[in-house]
């Protein structure tokens, strides 16, 4: 760790012990609400993601794509809780499951049609106080020129508090065109998502 | 007349004179306690990158809601847009504000997303992050104020102020061309979903507003969603 982020943790840690008041005429408001309504909100982004699929899927055809295929998939805890509150100065519990890309990654950079590309989503979960572990849907959507062509298939995995890599091998179809596309890298927990984009070129045969 | 009736009405009262609180924009302890805490956020949760369209949106909305007032024409407003299902809204100081997007989901039209951005400016200009950090005596009473968290931030929540916030909500709204109706709606259905002291059928907010709409001329009507906010509440409906 180093002095830069020791300075930064102990400055927001003192923020936080000194500075209730200040935060505490937020927002008592939508605040109470969050937690009230959660299932709900939750209930509606899976419908959205089900809608989102149908949507995705059709365009992709139109535009001559298959279902890019999942070939392999892995994933693996990078960095520990404690680490991660390091590295990124979180100082205190959160007080529900917050998930936060810190980068998504397509290597090659660039590929022909009928490879596969590698597709690295490295992420943090902070969780509350006595909780030990959360439901977390890790998910990649394929993109070309704002449309989608093809959603991966999620993956539903438990995951401790720290720093993940999921890692994804995709086939791309061999009738892909020539160009840029874009992978949507996506986590969720509960209602709390993040998403990063990365991109690789397919080039000309 | 109930203790807390009084208070409201007191409140409400002041209002209409107080405006200008923050005419010289944030003080001095607000501003380096909201910086610390915006970095916070920064490193801790998923949010909207400020280009995004639906940042540009909030943060345009919110900027024509938080420079109605000479007061608030003073404050840098930045409006930021967190990646949250769930619907809630919060403001640190010094003119930060954070949205979750299931705000957008939640609202019904683009008068109720006005209020809850109205609501968070309201906390602004009524200077309540510039006050002292504890009260007289040293500590807060805890039958009247609430200690609640979001993220990693805890919330100290004075019904007082609440109300002050709504009622800064109410002159924006109006001032700004929305239905002031909608700081009411949005009061009244957080109070059904709420398990907080706003579910008890008779909480002062929803009160307080009730009043001051009656007291007012506030009605209006035939007020159009734009086709902005109309595109993205679809677009935000179908994730």
């Amino acid at each position: 760790m180093s002095t830069g982020s020791k300075t930064l943790s102990i400055t927001l840690c003192a923020s936080l012990a000194a500075g209730c008041a200040n935060q505490g005429v937020n927002n008592q408001f939508l605040g109470s609400l969050a937690g009230a309504v959660a299932g709900a909100a939750s209930g509606a982004a899976i419908g959205g993601d089900w809608k989102g699929a149908l949507v995705g899927a059709a365009a992709g055809a139109a535009l001559g794509w298959a279902t890019a295929k999942l070939l392999e998939y892995n994933s693996t805890q990078v960095r520990s809780e404690d680490n991660d509150r390091q590295i990124y100065g979180i100082s205190e519990r959160v007080a529900s499951p917050l998930v936060k890309v810190r980068k998504g990654s397509s290597s090659p950079a660039q590929i022909r049609a009928g490879d596969q590309v590698r597709v690295v989503t490295d992420y943090s979960v902070m969780l509350p106080q006595g909780m030990t572990d959360a439901d977390v849907n890790e998910s990649w959507v394929l993109k070309k020129d704002g449309k989608v062509l093809s959603e991966i298939p999620q993956q539903h995995v438990k995951r401790t508090g720290g720093g993940w890599e999921a890692i994804a091998s995709i086939a791309i179809p061999s009738n892909a065109q020539p160009g840029t596309y874009v992978v949507e890298h996506k986590v969720q927990t509960g209602t709390s998502y993040d998403t990063d984009e990365s991109v690789f070129v397919i080039s000309p045969v | 007349m109930d203790n807390r009736w009084r208070s409201a009405a007191v409140v409400a009262a002041l209002l209409v004179f107080n405006h200008g609180t923050q005419a010289d924009g944030p003080c001095e302890r607000e501003q380096s306690r909201s910086r610390e805490t915006a970095l916070r956020i920064n490193q801790e949760w998923p949010q909207h990158p400020s280009n995004h369209e639906l940042s540009r949106y909030i943060q345009s909305l919110g900027e024509r809601l938080g420079r109605i007032s000479p007061s608030g024409r003073a404050i840098p407003w930045r409006f930021s847009v967190l990646r949250d299902h769930s619907p809630y809204a919060f403001a640190i100081g010094s003119g930060f504000v954070y949205v979750a997007d299931g705000a957008f989901s939640f609202v019904r039209n683009e008068s109720e997303l006005a209020a809850i951005l109205a609501h968070e400016i309201g906390h602004q200009l009524a200077g309540h992050f510039c006050e002292p950090e504890l009260p007289a005596g040293g500590r807060y009473d805890p039958s009247v104020i609430r200690r609640d968290s979001v993220g990693t931030l805890v919330q100290v929540i004075d019904p007082k102020k609440e109300v002050e916030a709504d009622q800064y909500a109410l002159d924006i709204l109006r001032e700004a061309g929305f239905d002031p109706r909608a700081m009411l709606e949005v009061a009244k259905r957080l109070s059904v979903h709420s398990s907080s002291d706003l579910g008890q059928p008779e909480n002062w907010r929803v009160l307080a507003i009730q009043n001051r709409l009656r007291n007012s001329r506030f009605v209006r009507s035939g007020i159009q969603d734009s086709n902005e906010f109309r595109r993205l509440k679809e677009r935000i409906s179908d994730h």
